[in-house]
């Protein structure tokens, strides 16, 4: 027999066994085993983890909050201490300090999307510069900034925005858009924008939506407009397409809503969150072109009939909807709505930090392509401190 | 009366273990070689050592012997030998994993690479520099400077 000598401990073992067994860790604890070693670090890294890792591991949520005092804000990450349970814990030292450009900050809805574990951010309300724009980087500490764009355009401002993946060129793509005039990509890794050219589709785009947040979904970016449709923008072609809303039982113009009707990101899904009156809620998601049903309730303890539910997004992939919810009583809660039970639960936050407010709230599916790097036009190094490692 | 059909396995110790064939095509690997014709004699298992082997064999019989029922108390009863199969020390962890890798036991490889990942998941820096000087085997053996535990120093 050759074998002679027993196999020695110090012996590595094969590759396909270490990828299988990263494959099964969350993007968390992969995004800190890239310091441990260079080998560590190239196995994360490697293109193929990507794609079984998609495959193997439910990935959970996260869920970040914006602070004031202005003129600062600062974002919290925030940590789930049991996941049957629903209790979160916010980090006591923010991952992120923004300073306004302008001196103030007026307003509270600073996130603006996600894609890929990055999470895109506005300086401003309403109508957007492109500069008003910086994405960031939870996992690894970075944000972005975009490039200036005034060369390009007369018009300065645009009320449609996006942040999208090309999975043909493996690049982030931001995406403005001012319906029937002008829609300008920047793709990252460049230095400068780029028109896209509009099509007839985009002049439907509708100027009484209030929320104007895209939801970046199989390969396409998705924007819901005023007459019953969503806009589809798909980041490899950069064409827009045009989808049909599911067939509710009676669809009342948006601008006669209460509750407006909502696009969210269900775990890498189009969701369709209609209410068609206060205290009652659908949602749908959108699969293969078609439209599901995903879960509906109506007048659901703990909520009141009077509560304004918005929908945050997946929980889980089981399906568990994150929403926030206010009720006369008490002011904003965070709840989770499981379809398979049927039950609505509380979300506890401890260790809150000051002046938050859970309506503020953002929720993103993180992804592993944040932890590999990002090249950009300009990368800063966020705040980073010691209690806090990584989100 | 007729027995039923018996494989050989020779294992590089020299040792031979006789299993039942039903049990022994549970490895994919051996499936293959049955297949193929090649198990006239013994098949031959080189790199795999006595240990190791009989309790992958054991694990094997327990799956084939347990009725593939949805019975609470069966399905019960595997989790908890599944659970106190992996209870092993590093030492044979590392070689089940190599073994059971050539030998491609579906069931079983789950098993133990989620034992794996779940062990090393999750931990802090100080629990994880602690457990890769005690698992120094499980990803490499190169030698680096331990930027994660540097890195939580300096800030």
């Amino acid at each position: 027999m050759k074998h002679k000598a027993k196999l020695r401990f110090e012996d590595s073992l094969p590759s396909e066994i270490i990828f299988n067994i990263l494959s099964r860790m969350p993007v968390k604890s992969l995004a800190r085993f890239r310091s441990v070693s260079k080998l560590w670090c190239d196995y994360i890294d490697d293109p193929y983890l990507k794609i079984i890792h998609d495959q193997q591991y439910p990935e959970e949520p996260t869920i970040i909050f914006p602070v004031p005092p202005y003129p600062s804000i600062r974002f919290y990450a925030t940590e789930l201490m049991k996941r049957d349970a629903r209790v979160l814990e916010a980090k006591t030292i923010p991952f992120l300090e923004v300073n306004s450009k302008q001196g103030l900050f007026l307003h509270r809805h600073f996130i603006l999307g996600s894609c890929n574990g990055l999470v895109y951010l506005s300086q401003s309300y309403g109508s957007l510069r492109p500069e008003d724009l910086s994405v960031v980087n939870p996992v690894r500490k970075e944000y972005y900034e975009l490039p200036p764009a005034d060369h390009l355009f007369d018009q300065k401002h645009f009320e449609l925005h996006g942040l999208g993946f090309d999975d043909s060129t493996n690049a982030f793509k931001m995406v403005v858009l001012s319906p029937s005039v002008r829609a300008m990509v920047h793709v990252f890794g460049t230095r400068s924008w780029r028109v896209i050219p509009l099509n007839p589709i985009t002049t439907r785009l509708d100027r009484f939506n209030t929320d104007n947040k895209a939801v970046f979904a199989c390969g396409c970016l998705h924007w819901l407009i005023g007459d019953g449709k969503i806009i589809r923008l798909d980041m490899r072609t950069e064409e827009f397409g045009l989808i049909d809303l599911p067939k509710t039982q009676r669809h009342v113009s948006v601008r006669y809503k209460m509750v407006p009707d909502r696009l969210v990101d269900l775990h890498g899904e189009v969701g369709y969150v209609y209410c068609r009156f206060v205290g009652s809620l659908e949602v749908w998601v959108l699969k293969e072109r078609e439209w599901a049903i995903h879960c509906r309730f109506y007048n659901k303890p703990p909520l009141t009939v009077s509560a304004i539910v918005t929908v945050l997004g997946s929980w889980n992939k089981d399906g568990d909807i994150l929403m926030k919810a206010a009720t006369s009583v008490v002011g904003p809660q965070l709840f989770v709505y499981s379809p398979k039970s049927d039950l609505l639960k509380e979300v506890e936050l401890i260790t809150k930090p000051v002046d938050f407010d859970f309506a503020d709230a953002f929720i993103y599916p993180s992804s592993l392509l944040s932890i590999h790097g990002i090249k950009a036009y300009s990368i800063k190094e966020t705040e980073v401190s010691k209690s806090v490692f990584l989100i | 009366m007729s027995f039923s059909k018996t494989i050989m396995l020779r294992n590089y110790d020299g040792e031979t273990f006789v299993v039942d064939e039903v049990v022994a095509v549970e490895p994919q690997t051996i499936e293959h070689m049955i297949e193929d014709g090649c198990a006239n004699t013994s098949i031959p298992l080189p790199n795999i050592t006595s240990k190791i082997l009989s309790k992958v064999i054991e694990h094997c019989k327990k799956h084939v012997e347990t009725p593939n029922s949805n019975e609470k108390d069966a399905k019960a009863d595997l989790k908890s030998f599944d659970f106190d199969f992996v209870k092993a020390d590093q030492g044979t962890l590392f070689d089940l994993i190599l073994a059971v890798n050539y030998l491609n036991i579906k069931g079983l490889l789950d098993l133990i690479y989620q034992t794996i990942a779940d062990m090393i998941k999750g931990k802090t820096p100080e629990e994880e520099e602690e457990m890769r000087r005690v698992n120094a085997w499980v990803f490499s053996c190169f030698v680096g400077v331990t930027c994660l535990y540097f890195k939580s120093k300096k800030i």
